[in-house]
């Protein structure tokens, strides 16, 4: 006779509303929803502390949010949404034009409520602080003015002095009175008949595993962050400096394909141009672009590649540039020495070093301080690192203007469905807007024994490596920087289809060899256990969907040495992932073809 | 789990640390252990540190020093036959 829910799990919660993941987007998504109705059920699971995790801790500026109409002089024009100037369009076609038109209508919709959490987005005048304005081969502080003041394209700016906003947010969160549970990951997804019903998820301190039973389900786990290693540095020195935040490995990727959910644009690497020995989101690699880089001739880039030139908001669209080479093959980053020097910096640069190492991740005002300050003659490098998925658009697919999935009452939004940059702050409200009507009078769905047998089998795997007691053990970490390196040797930018070939084999190997003799004798390194398993998952469908799209886009974010141009066949075309009884299944097809 | 021996990561100034247990609940990798007999944070996962610097920044008694890996420190340009001259911003 089948198990009962209280033995096989340690806690029963039941939520209206559960948000997996409480960075910004989840977060924000969870006070949002209180707002909107105070009665509502709203659990929050973080892996990590929620005020401390995700990509926003530190962070200096919200991307992408447009200037307010008042700022503007009007609202934005369907027109101009639809054109999806930031979004869609500036990643080739990888994105859909329809939700980023979404977007775009309502990217100023989160600003309200960010401003009554305390986030400091403006001038003692009242005037937005304007940082940057995306602006083609254009240095990010030299924007340019109409003659009211105003910049002049295009619509959307970034805002700047928040680099508490963490913090801010998640005071808010438990202020709203949503229940917060930390050092909780997602270990599934529970549906019924297709629909989302509940999550399972482990603590990470206690091994406590939990059934948490929900009426809609937010993911928002950010991006998988741990594909690629830290390429200069030794083993163990090298685990976690990742440009997104390290907490996030993609389990929420998983949780979303084993429920039946789509994934899609599994190709696509995240590639970030640092200075070496800093990375760890835009702050750590970002703030030293703003002083000039040259090459061993002593050429300025900046001057030499006019049209490429590195924007601070540019940074993690690199598509123009790598490393500004407009050669792929024979990239200057590549076969010469990119240099760039603190003591020459010019004013402007100065302030806006301040600025950035003061507000962005600490760890940058500590490197430039124990460097000496901007008198420090010694050079860094520039160098381009691979970190994880999720470039521009990746992840879990979204299959309607609500941002679901094509699981019913499963949402996605923020790195974990890669809403093109920080558009989640837009999405986090829509979708706490949408799911605090749709919850409305709603009952929890029964569990069957369909149910019972789903979260049997998701507790045996996720307990599988717990004091496993074999002749060869298998350390977690020690496998994770085994597979990122074959995601580093046999796939990275320049992608061979033999190289590929044999990484997917070196993977199989480890899929059939090592993981079932992965060892964890405490929560943490259960944590890690179950980490390394999604990672190589995702570094499987890295590599099959690399090898599947015999075409370059949106480089060097993908590019096939032997077919290194766009091909029109590709146009809006996605390579879609879903798993069928256990097995992967890759698909071509046509991106959002349900909106 | 691995012995590789790890220099870098949190050091914990005892004299100064009181046992808030800020770092402990707060560090995003979980590195932090708890010594429950003294009533104060360990550093139990080193290895996993990847030098947020976070703590040192949340901890109340500024008991915190985040040690930087050496690669990255000579990276940067950052000599670590320098560091007693710690020097403001604009190295004035």
């Amino acid at each position: 006779m089948a198990k009962k829910i209280e033995e096989l799990t340690d806690r029963i919660i039941e939520t209206d509303f559960l948000i997996v993941g409480g960075g910004i987007v989840g977060s924000l998504a969870a006070v949002r929803a209180k707002k909107n109705n105070p009665n509502l059920d709203v659990t929050v699971i973080d892996k990590a502390k929620m005020e401390w995790s995700g990509d926003g801790v530190g962070l200096d500026n919200f991307n992408q949010i447009p200037l307010h109409k008042e700022d503007i002089g009007r609202e934005v024009t369907d027109e101009e949404a639809k054109k999806a100037i930031f979004g869609a369009k500036r990643v080739q076609g990888l994105a859909s034009i329809e939700l980023d038109a979404v977007t775009m209508k309502n990217a100023y919709i989160s600003q309200p409520l960010l401003e009554e959490l305390g986030v400091r987005i403006r001038e003692d005048d009242g005037t937005l602080y304007v940082i940057q304005a995306y602006r083609k081969g254009v240095n990010w502080d030299t924007i340019e003015y109409d003659d009211q003041g105003k910049p002049t394209e295009p619509l959307f700016g970034s805002f700047s002095r928040a680099s508490d906003l963490k913090l801010k947010l998640g005071t808010g969160v438990r202020k709203y009175g949503a229940r917060v549970l930390d050092r909780t990951m997602i270990t599934s997804v529970v549906t019924r008949d297709g629909v989302a019903i509940g999550a399972t998820a482990i603590n990470t301190r206690t091994n406590e595993f939990l059934f948490i039973k929900a009426k809609a389900i937010l993911l928002s786990t950010g991006f998988a962050s741990r594909v690629y290693p830290y390429k200069w540095s030794p083993y163990p020195n090298n685990l976690f400096y990742t440009i997104t935040s390290p907490v996030n490995h993609g389990g929420g990727h998983i949780a979303a394909l084993n429920a039946g959910a789509k994934l899609y644009n599994m190709e696509l690497g995240n590639i970030y141009n640092v200075t070496k020995g800093i990375n760890h989101s835009s702050g750590g690699g970002g703030c030293n672009w703003y002083f000039k880089m040259y090459n061993s001739k002593g050429e300025s880039l900046e001057e030499k590649y006019p049209d490429r030139v590195v924007t601070k908001a540019g940074g993690m669209i690199p598509g123009l540039n790598f490393l500004f080479s407009p050669d792929m093959i024979n990239a200057e980053v590549l076969h010469d020495v990119i240099l760039s020097y603190k003591n020459v910096a010019e004013p402007h640069t100065i302030a806006a070093v301040y600025f950035t190492a003061a507000t962005e991740p600490t760890k940058a005002l500590k490197f430039h301080k124990l460097a000496g300050g901007l008198t420090n003659e010694l050079p860094s490098e520039c160098d381009y690192q691979h970190t994880g998925i999720g470039q521009a658009n990746a992840g879990v697919l979204r299959e309607n203007i609500h941002s679901e999935t094509s699981v019913k009452n499963l949402f996605a939004a923020g790195g974990v469905a890669s809403s093109t940059g920080s558009s989640g702050f837009t999405w986090s409200c829509l979708i706490a807007d949408h799911v605090t009507e749709l919850v409305k009078g709603k009952e929890h769905a029964k569990i069957d024994g369909e149910q019972l047998k789903q979260i049997e089998e998701t507790r045996q795997w996720v307990f599988q490596p717990m004091g496993n007691n074999v002749k060869y053990f298998v350390d977690p970490l020690e496998l994770e920087d085994y597979i990122k390196h074959i995601n580093l040797n046999y796939v990275g930018v320049h992608k061979y289809t033999s190289k590929m070939k044999r990484g997917l084999e070196l993977l199989k190997r480890v899929q059939e060899g090592a993981v079932s003799q992965l060892t964890a004798n405490s929560p943490h390194e259960l944590m890690r256990a179950i980490e390394v398993r999604h990672i190589l998952e995702i570094s499987q469908m890295h590599i099959q969907a690399s090898l599947i799209r015999d075409e370059s886009r949106l480089i060097p974010v993908h590019f096939r040495v032997e077919h290194p141009e766009m091909d029109p066949k590709w146009d809006n075309m996605i390579v879609a992932i879903t798993k069928v009884n256990g097995e992967t299944k890759y698909e071509i097809e046509k991106l959002n073809k349900g909106i | 789990m691995y012995s590789v021996k790890v220099n870098y990561g949190p050091r914990i100034d005892e004299r100064l640390c009181n046992g808030c247990g800020e770092c402990y609940d707060m560090c995003p990798m979980d590195i932090f252990g708890w010594d429950k007999e003294k009533q104060m944070p360990t550093v139990a996962h080193p290895g996993e540190c990847s030098i947020c610097c976070f703590c040192e920044v949340a901890c109340p008694q500024v008991a915190i020093d985040v040690r930087l890996p050496l690669h990255q420190m000579l990276d940067f340009g950052i000599l670590p036959n320098k560091l007693s001259d710690h020097s403001d911003f604009l190295g004035e």
